[in-house]
């Protein structure tokens, strides 16, 4: 028995080791991203998108750049550690922060400090509201995506008294304030709102209430298993309302929970939608990034891979240090996979949108609209 | 009754025929072995993903739920030799600290296996009916039979079977039964290897319309938990009755005020019958509890 567990701890230890130095003319890229816990999947999406774009920034500028990925889990104190750890080895000129809009809040003071930048792919409204000049947020935050998402369903689905369901998280409630600010802004009052836990398992409830109170049409802001969990009770209630979804609704792996017929009528606002692009820059990626990973990329993926490469872009050009990384990314633009980028005075990086619909026969989105600094742009 | 009542009250039988068989795994656990098996959430949650491995393979919903089961009674006997077996003459809390760390060694290992995205299982059998505006998965009717069936089963080898006999006389008093021959340490672990079986059944049935993630099996172990504390230290039956009150609460509650409402309610109410009845429904069978 006693050698089991030393077999175990040996195991263990040689799992969580860190990872092996790396030579001295490579490119460190921290990137500190939730590889476990309730944010795994977004983590996830992360590490291979800032690990591909490593890849791919070494050959176009002919300098290696390697990803160093440290797992921050859903714990703040834990991404403050592996933020500590990282600076440990010497200031970097900037690092790849988590996804997690609560991990974000608490490393930007540490930032602010030692004047670090943080590029990030959070969408939690407060990151740019602090007045922080260290934090570049690569995907479009609620302000961007929640405009989308209120302007395609009170436009383009006609909804005029939709029910909003959103998560209990910081993540839902930031996201649930800004989608209902652009409501009314277009004259709209949701008739039902509730704020739902992502540990819940029946959502049929809170669904029929919404019907109850007369909602023409669900707007959703749930991670992604309560997103499709009420997509298939909304459908096994018979309810046939139209639902426009939150980011988690895009990613491909969310749609393979339902039945193609449960996604009828089923809409999903996102920073882009790389696996439903079927040409261009976007395509190229999809198809590098699926040969990589054995997994379709989403638009976490892929603000991440635009942040890492306009990382290597600012490196190459000159910026090794943290003062001159912060410049360079404050000043210039950068034309990225998922969109063009460029700071707005606060770090907000990112200002497109995509609106992604499914047809109800198979499980691939088509991109059914762009959005643009507040407006549809095809 | 109206018709949303109506679908209501189906589905939180549904979803508490899956706590329920969970359940019945926790307390069984508890009962003949007396351990509080911390990673009985995580062997749920294991042993859905076997089944979800089972089904990329081709297995269909049948096959890849008794898969799933057999999985979790392998994964219950893992847990009964490294986490239980080794430390149960030494302080209680040992075999806690044990068996919650094989469950995030567990959790952690999934999500590198398999990533943070949620998966589903394929149902016991396809297709549903829509009676009188109520609507029935036959992947749900199917769950409440199988879980009916679990609790009969369990409930026939604990007091009608030899075996069962001599699993309650091992959990009520080792030494008297190890005096008079009885393999003590065999039989708590033929329990964790049942346990397991009811925790794989369990997460196969709650990951077809519930789907399933690497942490998912903090949140169950946390109803197995409540309802064996609420229904009585080491009341096997019961406790699972109280998982599927668990259920119903949760959703008919969600109804009647919020989703959240339901929730804090549902933990109120366990306060207070901790405060006014602190040995459980039916009654602490242990007489000592964590």
């Amino acid at each position: 028995m006693r050698r089991a567990y030393l077999t175990i701890c040996v195991l263990f230890l040689s799992l969580s080791a860190p990872a092996a130095p790396v030579l001295a003319d490579q490119v460190v890229v921290p990137v500190l991203a939730p590889i476990t816990g309730f944010l795994a999947l977004e983590g996830g999406a992360q590490r291979n998108g800032a690990i591909l774009a490593a890849e791919h920034a070494s050959k176009r500028h002919n300098i290696k750049f390697q990803a160093d990925v440290q797992d921050t889990t859903t714990a703040p104190d834990v991404a403050v550690s592996a933020l500590k750890r990282t600076l440990k080895n010497g200031k970097p000129p900037g690092v790849l922060g988590p996804i997690l809009g609560s991990q974000m809040l608490a490393l930007l003071p540490i930032a602010d400090q030692e004047g670090l930048p943080i590029l990030t792919i959070s969408g939690t409204a407060k990151l740019t509201e602090l007045g922080s000049v260290n934090v570049f947020r690569f995907f479009p935050g609620d302000s961007v995506v929640k405009a989308a998402h209120a302007l395609f369903a009170t436009e383009q689905v006609g909804m005029k008294r939709p029910a909003i369901l959103f998560q209990t998280t910081a993540y839902g409630q930031s996201g649930r304030s800004v989608l209902v600010e652009n409501l009314n802004r277009l004259g709209v009052t949701p008739v039902y709102e509730e704020g739902l836990s992502p540990a819940s398992k029946d959502l049929s409830a809170a669904i029929a209430k919404a019907a109850s109170a007369g909602a023409d049409g669900l707007l959703l802001h749930l991670h992604a298993g309560p997103t499709a969990l009420v997509i298939r009770q909304a459908h096994e209630l018979g309810l046939n309302l139209p639902i426009v979804a939150g980011s988690a609704m895009h990613q491909p792996t969310t749609a393979a929970l339902l039945e193609p017929v449960m996604l009828k009528g089923v809409c999903a606002e996102s920073g882009s939608a790389p696996a439903a692009e079927v040409d261009g820059p976007g395509k190229a990626f999809a198809d590098s990034y699926r040969a990589r990973f054995n997994t379709e990329p989403d638009a976490f993926a892929l603000a991440e891979y635009d942040a890492v490469g306009m990382f290597a872009k600012a490196y190459a050009a000159g910026s090794n240090s943290a003062a001159t990384m912060r410049a360079w990314l404050s000043k210039n633009p950068y034309q990225g996979i998922a969109m063009s980028y460029v700071s707005n005075g606060k770090g907000d990086m990112a200002h497109s949108a995509v609106i992604v619909c499914y047809d109800g026969v198979s499980h691939n989105a088509r991109v059914a609209r762009r959005f643009k600094d507040g407006a549809w742009v095809n | 009754m109206d018709v949303l009542s109506f679908q209501l009250l189906l589905n939180g039988l549904v979803l508490g025929s899956g706590y329920g068989v969970l359940a019945l795994g926790f307390a069984l656990t508890l009962r003949a072995a007396g351990a509080v098996n911390f990673a009985h959430g995580d062997v749920a949650t294991m042993a859905a993903y076997g089944g979800v491995v089972a089904a990329a393979f081709g297995a269909t919903g049948v096959m890849a739920i008794t898969a799933a089961a057999f999985l979790g009674g392998v994964l219950g006997l893992i847990v009964a030799i490294i986490a239980w077996a080794p430390l149960h003459r030494r302080p209680v809390e040992a075999t806690f600290i044990a068996a919650i760390a094989l469950g995030i060694v567990a959790q952690n290992s999934l999500t590198v296996g398999f990533g943070g995205a949620p998966r589903a299982l394929p149902a016991i059998v396809d297709g549903g009916w829509h009676i009188a505006g109520v609507y029935l998965s036959a992947h749900g009717a199917l769950s409440l039979v199988v879980a009916i069936a679990a609790f009969i089963g369990v409930a026939t080898l604990l007091l009608r079977t030899r075996t069962g006999l001599r699993l309650r006389a091992a959990a009520e008093d080792p030494e008297i039964a190890a005096a008079h021959g009885l393999p003590v340490i065999g039989l708590a672990i033929f329990a964790f290897l049942l346990a397991g079986a009811l925790a794989g059944l369990a997460g196969a049935i709650l990951s077809n319309q519930h789907y399933v993630t690497p942490t998912v099996g903090a949140i169950y172990i946390l109803k197995a938990y409540i309802a064996a504390t609420a229904a009585g230290w080491g009341r096997i039956l019961p406790t699972a009755l109280v998982a599927v009150g668990i259920a119903l609460f949760e959703t008919i509650g969600a109804a009647l005020v919020s989703q959240a409402a339901a929730e804090g309610a549902l933990y109120l109410a366990f306060l207070a019958l901790l405060a006014f009845r602190p040995e459980g429904l039916a009654g602490d069978i242990q007489g000592r509890r964590v």
